[in-house]
């Protein structure tokens, strides 16, 4: 009976797979009406489920999905990697590269749904939607739904608040006692929530909220509360006096990248030094070995935020031919992403030395936002300029109330703690104030793919533009090639090509005699610089965004050669004349 | 094309047979871990080897542990075989090591040294590079065998170098060329120095490494075979992009697996490498170090440190009589730095050996520093014959040129003869007992005051009589180095009124203590243990009375 069950089961799981849900007569536009995959985009996944939707995508998808891991995470889970791509249509690693990643921050995780929504959408609308289609048979994406995937499932499945834990679970001591880990927050309650104590006090400084008994709020400045706030559940597990002051991990992940590291006197999370933690070690060296990967999101949240670099006021590779792709991408997301800004790291938010986002683009040029998802904008679609850490806190209750019918809030109770006495517990969930609720979270998804889809479309399209042979004297041809992108960002940012850590993209003639070849410098007042060595295969810095660049040789015999362009990050295409 | 292959290397064999290798008596690092591996099961008691990682061309990465207390003794850290063409500096950890079993529970020092003091030794941090001083053609090699496009140019260890006069060594090459930026030296004319035009003079020479441009490019031996620099590869001043610095900082498998290592062991209270330059040779001054900044990093040693620094410094240069270095303090992305700036230990460092380090009589501002001075140590020591003299050979590059082969033999100008490593041994021993000597020592005296019938204030007075502050400022500002933890372990009858159950201790400098006090109150008479230690100083403990 069990196994005809088993037998049953698994045969309906093939039927979903398959694509069996009967399609509307009338497609809500945005998601596949009959999608091959089905996926529900309105609840958050943990690492069992994300492999498990990673797999069925690759079987379902097998020429547009590959399902491998780049590495091993500190407790021994894969970091899954889906390489998305057209695999008909060019080769795999030639092709400009696009790496998406989420959930650095481990309590920030719905980064990994936007990823993995990306992918299914990606592979759903191949074929349905010619933009995507030419997208697919252009670019590759390089998925990787979380980076953090031991600390994702520590948030989901163990007792944490909204902001816990941020740190993956390298164990580290963190109040220096010599020992680790060993003084973490407590459910004291038993209930699965991390909540907060608080205690009736006569010379307290908090009250509750008269709009909404379950909000906490201090007291004016000429008036008496009636609570003091201890912090998280929590008691001294180790007897030294702190609660709650030695949980798993703790460093910032994202602190710890090999750009501008700096140690933890100075950049707070930093860890031991650059790439300690492996995950983050995993995805540079992943990187490093996919050398034609020319953009890059990583997703946190939140806040509302489209972010670039730099990290630091006084990192100056951010030059300025960069900065205005930069610029042009970012202003076309606050577009795409209501209540979102485009901000410069550094200047709009704060200063982070040994960022992920610097690493990508100082240490390989390669241009990279972070979005910070979710913003009280959200809420209620208002504008939260200015607004007080009071009144946002006031709104999210009220939303509560009003949308989650209180889903989102755990009530006060009285209890009774080994070192504080008679407290209560209570306050906001986990996955309340920085993840969306359910009936949010698919546009969230979509409207942040969007914009990642644009940057992606916007990687090197080069092509041959004209090839001209004009006829010298005594069997002596002048060969004259334009190479255009079609796109904004350039075959290697200008950062790339000042400090010249990836080699150049090649034009190379073959099949002719080359006598010589020379860099048009300016093909208006006909300037060029010949290259004396290897003249067939000659060396140019980059195709700029949206422009042209021109070579030229002199050869002799038959007019007829194959010319090749071959660029890391632009790819690799020919023609023959 | 296979009997082909094995012609070549029928050849190379024969011409490795004429050469002498240049550093005749030492041993190759794969031969030096065997030796330390075999040592280990012949004194188990305080020889112990840990084999970390396998680096790119297959040689065991190892770590040794030496000492009778290994675990519960503070430790000093030596890393040798640092900079690749350093080959001396793991013959010494060698016959240090080899020394330490022969006189442990036989030499008074020695016995005493490994009883309190644990020694971890890298002795050869990257023996890719080192294996080259091995076989031919010989070639003073810095990178380890992770092959990387060090010209950027889309191809992989294209452009290595070639031993064109077929002596057995890579030595340099001199074209005659208009465009010439050399000139031999007046002083001594086997010795090329850079023209100096604004002294109206003109070079006469093109200057390479030996070898032949083999991809074409206009430029020779530009890439060979490898790789990092693991000198340049730590992260305090990464060299970002610099040739051989890596693709970014603790990026090899040498350098993560140190830095795991040392952060796996907190015991670890001093770090000694091995390199040309280093705080040793010469006293440090105090100067703007960006030390009251609260994020820009340290662009100095603390000022309290360097005191300490250049206590240290005194006895080393007491004991090698170094005159001051020539290049620049530190090179960008140094280990000692890292040890220091980032790993927060006590961290010195100084050159297995210099030729002729202690001759005063040459200047420092001349450009041929190191050349004259070795060449000068050859012709003393009656070594000319590892100056090969410039001799004419054919070269395919330039046809129609007198190329002239010639110059120091690789590897001479870091590692003496091997008869002199004893002695550098027995000195650098001495160093390093004396440093193990200085490493702070707690100790705790109790103080009981009845405050009434059964209530006691306890004070212990916690106080360091090493030579070395308990931790270093650095130290204590990252945070990585564990502090004193000083506790009363409480009986059952004895309840604390009054204090923490353990308090951690900032740096107490040599000489000086800090107090710290509970009160307590008993049921029964008894006894009280107070403990105080930290893995990088030791541990302390008093029993006090109650009664």
């Amino acid at each position: 009976m069990k196994s005809l069950i088993l037998c049953f089961v698994s045969s309906w799981l093939t039927a979903v797979a398959a694509g069996q849900t009967v399609p509307s007569a009338l497609k809500a536009l945005g998601a596949p009406n009959n999608p091959q995959v089905e996926v529900s985009w309105n609840r958050y996944y943990d690492y069992q489920e994300i492999g498990a939707i990673c797999e069925r995508l690759a079987t379902g998808f097998p020429e547009l999905i590959k399902f491998s891991s780049i590495g091993k995470s500190v407790e021994g889970r894969e970091i899954y990697l889906l390489t998305c791509s057209s695999f008909d249509h060019g080769e795999v690693e030639r092709k400009p590269g696009f790496y998406i990643d989420g959930n650095i921050h481990s309590n920030e995780i719905q980064g990994s749904e936007v990823a993995l929504y990306t992918a299914w959408y990606l592979a759903e609308s191949y074929g349905h939607i010619d933009w995507i289609t030419d997208l697919l048979n252009r670019v590759t994406f390089y998925i990787v739904p979380t980076i953090n995937p031991d600390a994702r499932d520590n948030f989901i499945h163990q007792v944490n608040s909204p902001h816990s834990p941020r740190s993956g679970m390298l164990p580290r001591d963190d109040d220096g006692d010599g020992l680790f880990d060993e003084d973490p927050p407590d459910d004291l309650d038993g209930d699965g929530h991390l909540v907060l104590m608080r205690r009736r006090h006569p010379n307290g400084r908090w009250k509750s909220d008269a709009d909404d008994q379950r909000n906490m709020v201090l007291a004016r400045a000429d008036e008496k509360g009636d609570f003091e706030l201890i912090g998280y559940e929590g008691i001294d597990n180790d007897g030294d006096g702190q609660v709650n002051e030695d949980g798993p991990g703790y460093y910032d992940p994202n602190r710890n990248w090999g750009w501008n590291w700096q140690p933890n006197y100075i950049q707070d999370g930093a860890d031991a030094y650059p790439f300690s933690i492996p995950e983050n070690r995993a995805v540079a060296e992943f990187v490093l070995s996919h050398p034609n990967i020319a953009g890059a999101q990583s997703y946190h949240n939140n806040g509302g935020m489209i972010l670039r670099g730099p990290g630091r006021a006084d990192d100056s590779v951010y030059v300025a031919d960069d900065a205005d792709v930069y610029d042009v991408i970012g202003k076309r997301g606050e577009e795409m992403l209501p209540g979102y800004k485009y901000m410069i790291l550094f200047r709009d938010l704060y200063a982070v030395y040994g960022g992920e986002l610097d690493w990508f683009y100082g240490g390989r040029g390669i241009f990279t936002f972070t979005n910070e998802l979710w913003t009280s904008f959200d809420y209620n679609r208002k504008t939260a300029e200015g607004q007080s850490w009071k009144d946002a806190q006031k709104e999210l209750y009220r939303f509560d109330e009003l949308l989650l019918f209180g889903e989102g809030v755990v009530d006060w109770k009285k209890f009774t703690h080994p070192q504080f006495g008679e407290i209560e517990i209570g306050g906001i969930k986990k996955s309340w104030t920085r993840t969306a609720p359910s009936f949010m979270l698919e546009e969230m998804c979509h409207r942040n793919m969007a914009f990642t889809l644009y940057h992606a479309d916007q990687l090197p399209q080069v092509r041959i533009d004209t090839v001209m042979v004009q006829p010298l004297s005594g069997g002596l041809y002048q060969v004259d090639v334009r190479i255009a992108n079609d796109r904004i960002i350039p075959t290697r940012s200008a950062h790339e090509v000042s400090h010249q850590f990836s080699r150049p993209d090649q034009v190379t003639l073959s099949g002719a005699q080359v006598i010589a070849g020379f860099l048009v410098t300016n093909p208006l007042l006909n300037l060029s610089i010949e290259q004396k060595y290897h003249p067939e295969r000659l060396n140019v810095d980059a195709v700029p965004g949206m422009g042209t660049i021109q070579v030229r040789w002199l050869i002799v015999g038959k007019p007829s050669a194959d010319i090749i362009f071959d660029s890391l990050k632009g790819g690799r295409v020919s023609r023959k004349f | 094309m296979k009997l082909t292959a094995g012609l070549i290397v029928l050849v190379c064999g024969i011409q490795a047979l004429a050469a002498e290798l240049p550093i005749k008596g030492y041993v190759s690092p794969d031969e030096l871990h065997r030796q330390i591996l075999q040592l280990s099961k012949q004194h188990p008691g305080i020889l112990s080897v840990t084999t970390l990682a396998q680096t790119s061309a297959g040689h065991k990465l190892a770590a040794v542990s030496l000492g009778a207390k290994v675990g519960q003794a503070p430790a000093i850290l030596i890393v040798a075989g640092l900079e690749g063409d350093d080959l001396t500096s793991a013959q010494l950890c060698l016959r240090f090591i080899e020394s330490c079993c022969r006189e442990y529970a036989h030499s008074e020092n020695i016995t005493t040294l490994l009883n309190h003091t644990t020694f971890y030794i890298f002795p050869v941090l990257n023996p890719d590079a080192a294996a080259q001083a091995f076989r031919f053609p010989i070639y003073n090699r810095t990178e380890n065998e992770h092959s990387l496009d060090l010209d950027v140019d889309g191809s992989v260890n294209e452009d290595g170098y070639e031993d064109l006069n077929g002596d057995g060594f890579i030595t340099q090459m001199r074209v005659p060329s208009p465009l010439g930026q050399w000139l031999p030296d007046p002083k001594n004319p086997q010795l090329l120095r850079p023209a100096l035009p604004d002294q109206g003079e003109k070079g006469e020479y093109l200057l390479f490494s030996e070898g032949v441009d083999n991809d074409r490019d206009g430029k020779w031996n530009e890439d060979p075979s490898g790789g990092v620099d693991l000198s340049r590869n730590f992260s305090y001043r990464y060299p970002y992009f610099a040739n051989g610095s890596g693709h970014y900082p603790m990026s090899e498998i040498e350098t993560h697996a140190l830095a795991e290592f040392c952060f796996a062991h907190g015991d670890i209270a001093a770090v000694f490498t091995f390199s040309s330059n280093g705080n040793l040779c010469r006293a440090l001054t105090t100067g703007n170090n960006h030390a009251d900044s609260k994020d820009k990093p340290l662009t100095a040693p603390m000022a309290d440190d360097i005191v300490y620094i250049n206590k240290v410094g005194e006895q080393y240069r007491t004991l090698f009589k170094y005159s001051s270095m020539t290049k620049e303090m530190m090179t960008a992305g140094s280990c000692v730095d890292w040890a220091y700036y980032h790993y927060g230990r006590w961290a010195f460092s100084a050159p297995a050996w210099s030729p002729g380090a202690t001759d005063d009589s040459l200047t420092n501002t001349d450009p041929l520093l190191f050349e004259r001075r070795l060449y000068s140590y050859l012709e003393k020591t009656d070594q000319l014959n590892k100056f090969v003299p410039w001799q004419e050979i054919r070269h395919p590059d330039f046809p129609d040129a007198s190329v002239e082969a010639g110059g120091f033999i690789p590897y001479v100008g870091k590692n003496p003869p091997a008869d002199s490593l004893n002695s550098i041994t027995d000195r650098y021993s001495q160093f390093w007992q004396e440093l193990a000597s200085m490493l702070p020592i707690i100790e705790i005296n109790s103080r009981v005051e009845r405050l009434y019938r059964g209530v006691y204030r306890i004070t212990a007075i916690i106080s360091n009589g090493g030579k070395l502050p308990t931790c270093s400022r650095i130290g204590e500002r990252l945070n990585w180095l564990q502090k004193i933890k000083i506790e009363a372990a409480l009986t059952e009858s004895q309840k604390m009124e009054s204090g923490n159950l353990y308090y951690l201790l900032e740096a107490i400098p040599p000489g000086q203590s800090v107090e710290k006090s509970w009160i307590i109150r008993t049921s029964a008479p008894g006894p009280l243990l107070i403990k105080a230690s930290a893995p990088s100083v030791g541990s302390a403990a008093n029993v006090v009375q109650l009664d």
